[in-house]
């Protein structure tokens, strides 16, 4: 594994991709059409006042040195300022990013609980009434959209109930624990399935290994033989999955926080697109693929200490 | 204590392929004494595998198993048992191919130590003591280091006895053995032949040896069986066979390798393919393919007749059959 060993040499793969997606992020604005200084002074603004706005943007300067400024400005963590509320984008960004990482959390959580023991049960059984149940609830979550899967639980559950607020975030743990639920539940029920089927596939193929016949001819047999023989070896793969899943979870927050009125960063995504307030979006942009990337990176870490043909630690 | 360890009758495992029944192994009997070895030879596709798998239990779901299966675990006379009664009991088996066998998560000494814990009621340190003494038997070097090894660290010959270690774990009477050499460089079947050889004597125990290689069967077995197509069509001592074979199947095997007379450029191999077990001809499953077929052949029923003492055929023409080499 060379001197850097697994993790340093992910780590150091991972660095090009960064300055590569900074690079197509700084490329929106270059690309967008309109006049980002006509945007912030107004339609009436006379020409000196825009050259005056473009001069303090650093606009005229030219597009190597716009974007060596943005890249050291994102390095200091400075995402520039909204167009619309004037603020910095790095605290707008800060304000909203506790709601998405509750939504994904809790999702993520419920996914997992989810997706594990009925994924494992459907191909310990595979092809008997209990997995042809489980394959047909998946066929239908994967056919519901989150919006709407999202309103009839809004309409069904909290508005009959009241067991739920219909949208919004809290202040306290359990407040806010109350109000991600349903959206959370919305994103589970969203990518569940897809998990489900990948670990169902998964564990089959392990379950017709000769490894396991080896186990089984000596005797291991039931929980044993899932805990010791089969679950270490599909683990790998349903992290991946997990992960990869998780990055369409991302773009699923944006739609479930509109859905539900919650303030966090896909709400904050719409809002900026629909203003066309460019640093905002950029803002957003940026995140989201590094929450990939690091997602991508932690579960390839993950699934490398569990296989022991992968030396991690060299 | 003599007489015999496993009585196997009538055979059957079918697979409901697309609603078609197919019965790749088709209605195999075969008897077992104590500390005996049979090989068992035949093509690719004759049933093989299958007929070792339905001995210990380790058919795919969708197959189903008939006939009448005996094994006389510690007790004098063969008893009926169900195939998944004997994981970890008095059977176990060894495959063709030692890396995907054992369990790539699990360090070697800790899948050797899982019989020994499951069945003999070991505590941890004590069954993992008895899976180093079980390595040292089977010939593996530094055993205390190996032990904390994963499978993708050893070689193919050492893999393999680590799963020949771990067959051995739970003590048993009959030793399966699917092709164990065929994955193997030549240097290194040599020796695996040669420890099962010993252990075989050491332990006293029952060997059944499948391989399409008749002369690796000559060294190990005293007996043979050969199968066609889902059947077994002649049975002997191992010298006897080979000196005298009493079925053309047997015979066309044998001229197709070299080690049995034939030069190189004689190595014609059985002319045509090995029938597919869902279209397998009537009468005697070997007539289309072979040299001394006569009318009533197609006709014929399936039966295993006495043509000597422990030699059996299910020719039903065997004089007609000229020999090697004569
Ligand atoms: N799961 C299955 N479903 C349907 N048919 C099967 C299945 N497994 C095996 N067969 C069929 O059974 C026949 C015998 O298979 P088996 O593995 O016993 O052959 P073999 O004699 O061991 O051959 P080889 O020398 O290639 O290992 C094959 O023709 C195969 O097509
Ligand atoms: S029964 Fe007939 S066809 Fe079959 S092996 Fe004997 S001679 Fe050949
Ligand atoms: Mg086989």
């Amino acid at each position: 594994m060379g001197r850097f060993g697994f993790v340093g040499k992910r780590l150091l793969q991972v660095i090009p991709m960064l300055f590569g997606i900074v690079l197509v992020v700084f490329m929106v604005l270059q690309v967008t059409p309109g006049d980002p200084a006509r945007q912030i002074a107004g339609l009436r603004a006379s020409e000196a006042d825009l050259d005056e706005v473009r001069e303090s943007l650093g606009l005229n300067d030219s597009v190597l040195e716009q974007y060596g400024r943005y890249v050291g400005n994102v390095l200091q963590g400075d995402l520039g300022f909204s167009y619309k509320s004037r603020k910095p984008v790095a605290s707008i960004i800060g304000d909203r990013i506790g709601v998405t990482v509750w939504l994904m959390g809790v999702g993520l959580l419920l996914v997992v609980l989810i997706s594990v023991p009925l994924g494992v049960i459907s191909a310990l059984r595979k092809d008997r009434p209990i997995d042809h149940i489980i394959r047909g609830l998946g066929l239908l979550g994967m056919s519901m959209p989150a919006f709407w899967t999202g309103v009839i639980l809004l309409l069904l559950v909290a508005n009959t109930t009241g067991w739920f607020p219909s949208g919004g975030f809290g202040e306290t743990f359990w407040e806010k624990a109350h109000h991600i639920f349903l959206p959370a539940l919305t994103l589970a029920i969203a990518s569940s399935p897809f998990i489900i089927r990948g670990l169902r596939a998964e564990m089959i193929s392990v379950l017709e290994s000769d490894y396991i016949s080896t186990g089984r001819s000596i005797g291991v047999a039931g929980s044993r033989l899932v805990r010791r023989f089969v679950l270490r070896n599909a683990a790998g793969p349903g992290i991946t999955l997990v992960a990869i899943e998780a990055g369409f979870l991302l773009f699923g927050a944006v739609v479930i926080e509109t859905t539900f009125a919650l303030p966090g960063l896909g709400q904050g995504l719409v809002i900026a697109a629909r203003g066309r307030d460019l640093p905002s979006v950029q803002g957003y942009t940026l995140l989201f693929a590094l929450a990939v990337v690091t997602i991508y990176l932690l579960s390839d870490i993950i699934t490398a200490i569990l296989d022991p043909r992968v030396e991690v630690g060299k | 204590m003599s007489g015999n360890l496993l009585e196997v009758t009538d055979l059957r495992v079918t697979f409901d392929v697309h609603g078609r029944r197919v019965t790749p192994v088709d209605g195999v009997s075969l008897t077992l004494e104590r500390g005996e070895a049979l090989g068992i030879a035949g093509e690719s596709g004759s049933g093989k595998s299958l007929s070792l798998k339905s001995i210990i239990g380790l058919l795919p779901p969708n197959a189903t198993v008939g006939g009448d299966l005996r094994f006389a675990l510690d007790q004098e006379s063969p008893i009926p048992y169900a195939p998944a009664d004997v994981h970890g009991h008095g059977i176990s088996i060894i495959f063709q191919e030692p890396m995907t066998a054992l369990n790539p998560t699990m360090r070697v000494g800790d899948l050797i130590a899982e019989g020994p814990k499951l069945h003999k009621g070991m505590g941890k340190k004590e069954a993992e003591e008895r899976a180093i003494e079980l390595m040292r038997l089977v010939g593996i070097p530094t055993p205390e280091r190996r032990a904390r090894m994963w499978p993708h660290q050893l070689s193919g010959g050492l893999r393999q006895r680590v799963m020949i270690a771990t067959a051995l774990s739970v003590e048993p009477q009959l030793l399966l053995c699917d092709e164990p050499t065929t994955a193997l460089d030549v240097s290194i079947q040599d020796q695996i032949l040669g420890l099962l050889q010993e252990l075989r004597t050491r332990l006293n125990m029952a060997i059944i040896f499948v391989s399409h290689d008749l002369a690796v069967l000559g060294e190990i077995c005293d007996r043979l069986a050969i199968m066609y197509a889902g059947r077994i069509v002649e049975t002997g001592p191992v010298d006897e066979v080979f000196a005298d074979p009493q079925h053309p199947y047997t015979e066309a095997l044998m001229t197709s390798v070299p080690s049995f007379g034939a030069t190189t450029d004689m190595l014609i191999g059985i002319e045509g393919r090995p029938p597919d077990p869902r279209d397998f001809p009537p009468g005697c499953r070997f007539a289309p393919r072979c040299d001394y077929a006569q009318e009533d052949c197609t006709a014929a029923d399936h039966h295993l007749a006495s043509v000597a003492p422990g030699r059996t055929t299910a020719c039903i023409h065997p004089e007609l059959i000229e020999g090697l080499g004569q």
